[in-house]
């Protein structure tokens, strides 16, 4: 046996234990990295760069590239496991056409909006645009200039570009596109407990009995959650599986009870298991006397939509949301019309199906963990129902303990750890706090060592209503009262609903000034006149929160190509170009005088604070070393420095809410992420439950100590209709979403070749019956249009998704079939984020 | 070179199924199998197939409800002839 054949048949044997190991089928073998030992490999653990799973993948470098990846078989979420997008992780910083230069659009050599894109120095864009910036926010106030960044941002990314807007510029026209994601998710904790983010965690994959899904396709889009659940339901006796969606998916497949229900009906469904719960008195009277109140919320809301279209006219109540409390008889009597025939004839559920989904919540014996993502967060009704499904949890009391999970999957890799955590959205500050209360915004002027009244109050004295949500951004660009916007870390342009009429319009109008960071030429990046190469992922020191409230650090393994410069790079060195005087009026100067004549820079992070730690020689436990570009640059270790600052709002003596404890800034270096509140050094795996949080006080059992009372809301809200549903011309459901292969908007799996070579383009998933019916068969070509556009596509009768008759699906990660010019820019009014699942539209053979 | 180890969850109705699929596909061998639909397979790159390609083709295929890389490992291999390719 040659060399190479021995040292294959040694590596397949490995192969072969290590995923015995990890099937349960063998002991635990070595740790396959060292299987692999070849010479001069440096291995280092990282975050998967992809969805809100936060899987820990090991990754190998040599001579300044990554050579190889491996699941790390020492991190608790995915037990050396990988998917096959993580699979090829690595490659997503190879791609051919990665910017490795600032582009700007000019002509005669100088900028120019109808310019062509061309080279130009840091020093050149950024002084290009803080000229733009200040003169926008001059003339049209903190409206004037928007940020949209990321749940893909790290979480000093996120903390950086927190204080350059709201402290810095004064404006709190910044957002996340988690808002496109999680803000449903959001509206619903803090109504129901107060503070934000689930009470369980990833160990209840293990823990339950029986497994729930609403609306989240797990198989596809959290494919090592789904991989742990599928385990349980195949190895644990009487386990089952229920998944709830508006078409038949790869989830149905492991599904014991699968149900195919009409778009907007799982409002009714889930208050059709309230209802069967009271009905046969199998709610927990103990736990609902002691930790919960009942409310009911103002209906017939509105969509979201702009103020003067019909169907917000229309509206009694629009974008209202204050809870009244009322009686568990007031409560039972609003679910009461929710039976299961009536029900049943709206969703088109069969009953049986209902049924032995309303038995499975309503056993006491059953430990129940319901699971959701965009299917619910991205509705008008997101909020709502959200919360409905706490409602039944709260009801049998099965929450917070293992088993017993009411558990809102994220979509991104720190939608959590940075824009909800951190609060990167225009109403919020670190760790919960609101720009709404005075006393946290002062709380958060201290923290910064800034004048009180820094911080735009929402509804304030001399700047009126200065919040501005993502979708509104959009629609203020295309009216003009926003002139400057800059893009960070996301695909804004391809992935914001309605891009005829309001994402396209306000990009191009001649007066506004558009930045997109990116390390790829997106479709944002093309629409933008100021592109700015970014370094990506590994190429920096980085920290993201998942899901289970995980927070997980990373190393910088590589440099990045070029010019590019990560984003906490390029928020903190834009600083530069801002004086306190070109964005602060004089009366704020006067309480702080010295100020006046320095930049944005000194005040924000060269403050004393941010720029106490020492530049670091970054060196892991084995003693090899790495570098850290932004250090370096900047002096001194400015994501510690940015870390630390921002634990003063969540682990500081005297903070305004407690829960959000985080552990110090090295301590993340060592361990595979820890999950707050970590109190005395140790993680919490679940909330608001004695024994297992130590907020919760001996003899108090439970408490939902988010509420001032320690208690829960019901909150009872009924089913209403959808904006746009079909009509005689518009003659289907128009759902859209993701597929596996492809993370978002495809901006880094799109340049995976094996990824783009498995599923190149975004085809339209339809029943036979449709396509019969409208002469049309499996590859057909066909234009699907909805009243704002049109697309073309191929028909697919016979793929993993199999819509139900009148309900067509179709991928928006294709570039090259812009899926968002054809969806509506409705939102849940509450969350004020969109629904990108429910519009009219019809299909024609082209 | 390049070695994989997948952990394969097929539904346990169509374990033969999925077996006589996996059987089919170059550079993929099934170590193990249990009634329960847990399958350990290696893919490799024998006979000029992409691996990469094999794995996702597995996740695809009717029957399998998860596939979840446990080991990957790939190497260039100094004895080839053509100088390898590194993208």
């Amino acid at each position: 046996m040659s060399y190479s054949e021995s040292r294959r048949d040694f590596l397949k044997q490995s192969a072969v234990t290590a995923t015995a190991s990890a099937a349960g089928l063998a002991a635990p073998s070595i740790n396959p990295v060292k299987a692999q030992s070849a010479d001069g490999i440096r291995w280092d653990k990282t975050v998967c760069r992809f969805c809100g799973t936060g899987c820990s993948v090991l990754v190998g470098v040599k001579d300044g590239r990554v050579v190889a990846s491996q699941g790390d078989p020492d991190a608790p979420v995915n037990k050396g496991l990988n998917c096959i997008k993580g699979y090829f992780l690595t490659k997503i910083m190879y791609g051919k056409d990665r910017l490795t230069k600032p582009l700007l659009r000019k002509k005669n050599g100088k900028y120019d909006k109808n310019g062509d894109f061309e080279e130009v120095s840091w020093d050149e864009a950024f002084k290009t645009m803080a000229e733009k910036w200040v003169a926008a926010r001059k003339a049209k106030g903190p409206k004037g200039i928007g940020m949209f960044g990321s749940g893909q941002w790290t979480i000093w990314e996120g903390y950086a570009a927190q204080k350059l807007l709201k402290a810095g510029f004064r404006s709190n026209s910044l957002e996340p596109n988690a808002r496109h994601c999680m803000a449903s998710a959001v509206g619903a904790f803090m109504r129901a407990f107060g503070i934000d983010e689930p009470m369980g965690c990833y160990d209840d994959l293990e823990h339950a009995d029986v497994f729930v899904l609403w609306g989240a396709n797990m198989a596809e889009m959290h494919p090592i959650l789904w991989s742990r659940l599928t385990n349980t339901r195949l190895t644990k006796p009487g386990c089952e599986v229920h998944v709830l969606s508006t078409f038949d998916n790869r989830n149905f497949e492991l599904a014991d009870n699968g149900m195919v229900f009409e778009p907007q009906t799982d409002l009714a469904i889930a208050n059709y298991i309230a209802n069967y719960i009271i009905q046969n008195k199998a709610y927990n009277k103990d736990f609902l006397d002691k930790h919960v109140n009942f409310t009911k919320t103002p209906t017939d809301i509105g969509y979201g939509l702009r103020a003067d279209d019909p169907r917000e006219k229309a509206a009694k109540n629009r974008a209202k949301g204050k809870l009244t409390k009322i009686s568990f008889e007031e409560y039972a009597k609003s679910v009461e019309p929710y039976t299961l025939e009536y029900v049943s004839k709206l969703t088109k559920v069969p009953p049986e199906k209902l049924e032995k989904l309303a038995k499975a919540y309503a056993d006491p014996k059953k430990k129940v963990t319901s699971y959701w993502t965009m299917g619910f967060n991205q509705h008008t009704r997101g909020v709502w129902v959200n919360g409905l499904v706490y409602n039944i949890h709260l009801l049998m009391g099965k929450i917070a303990e293992p088993g017993n999970s009411p558990f809102s999957l994220t979509g991104q890799p720190s939608a959590c750890g940075t824009a909800r955590e951190v609060g990167t959205f225009t109403h919020r500050l670190p760790a919960d706090l609101v720009v709404k209360n005075d006393a946290h915004c002062k709380f958060a002027e201290k923290t910064w060592q800034l004048p009180e009244g820094t911080i735009p109050r929402a509804d304030d004295k001399t700047m009126g209503k200065t919040l501005i949500h993502a979708v509104a951004m959009h629609r203020a660009l295309k009216d003009g009262k926003m002139n400057c916007f800059w893009v960070m870390c996301n695909n804004n342009l391809q992935a914001a609903a309605n891009m005829n009429d309001e994402g396209y319009p306000g990009w191009r109008a001649q007066d506004n000034f558009i930045t997109v960071s990116d390390p790829y030429p997106t479709v944002s990046a093309q629409g933008a006149d100021l592109i700015l190469p970014t370094a990506m992922w590994a190429e920096k020191e980085g920290a993201y929160g998942n899901a289970e409230r995980r927070t997980q650090f990373w190393r910088q393994q590589v440099k990045a190509p070029g010019e590019s410069r990560s984003d906490v790079w390029q928020i903190i060195e834009f600083s530069k170009y801002v004086k306190v005087k070109d964005v602060w009026p004089d009366e704020l100067i006067a309480e702080k005088p010295d100020v006046a004549d320095k930049t944005l820079y000194e005040v924000l992070y060269a403050n004393g604070q941010v720029d106490k730690f020492p530049k670091p020689q970054v060196t892991d436990e084995a003693g090899n070393t790495y570098d850290n570009d932004e250090s370096e640059d900047f002096g001194f270790y400015v994501q510690k420095g940015l870390f630390e600052e921002y634990r003063l709002f969540n682990s500081a003596p005297g903070i305004p809410k407690k829960g959000h404890e985080m552990a110090e800034y090295d301590a993340y270096h060592k361990a595979r992420g820890l999950r707050w509140p970590i109190i005395d050094g140790k993680e919490t795996l679940w909330r608001f439950r004695e024994g297992y949080d130590p907020h919760v006080k001996k003899g108090e059992g439970v408490k939902f100590y988010g509420k001032p009372d320690g208690r829960a809301n019901i909150i009872t809200a009924p089913y209403e209709p959808a904006a746009e549903p079909p009509d005689k011309e518009y003659d289907l459901w128009l759902c859209t979403g993701r597929v596996l292969e492809h993370w978002h908007s495809g901006s880094m799996t799109q340049r995976v070749p094996e990824l783009h070579r498995a599923v190149p383009d975004a085809v339209l998933y339809m029943h036979p019956k449709d396509a019969k019916a409208r002469k049309l068969r499996n590859g057909s070509k066909v234009k699907v249009s909805t009243r704002r556009g049109d697309v073309v596509s191929r028909v697919d009768t016979r793929g993993r998704n199999k819509p139900p008759e009148g309900l067509v699906f179709i991928a928006w990660f294709d570039a090259r079939r812009l899926v968002n010019k054809l969806t509506l820019d409705q939102t849940d009014p509450l969350s004020k984020e969109t629904d990108y699942k429910k519009c009219a539209c019809k299909v024609e053979k082209t | 070179m390049n070695i994989n180890g997948l952990l394969v969850h097929a539904n346990p109705k169509r374990i033969s199924d999925v077996a006589e699929r996996l059987a089919t596909l170059d550079g993929v061998e099934v170590h193990e199998m249990t009634d329960d639909g847990r399958f350990v397979v290696t893919v490799e790159d024998v006979g000029g197939n992409d691996p990469g390609d094999a794995v996702l083709e597995i996740h695809r295929m009717d029957g399998v409800l998860s596939a979840a890389l446990v080991f990957h490992h790939k190497e260039e291999d100094e004895s080839a002839d053509t100088p390898a390719a590194r993208d």
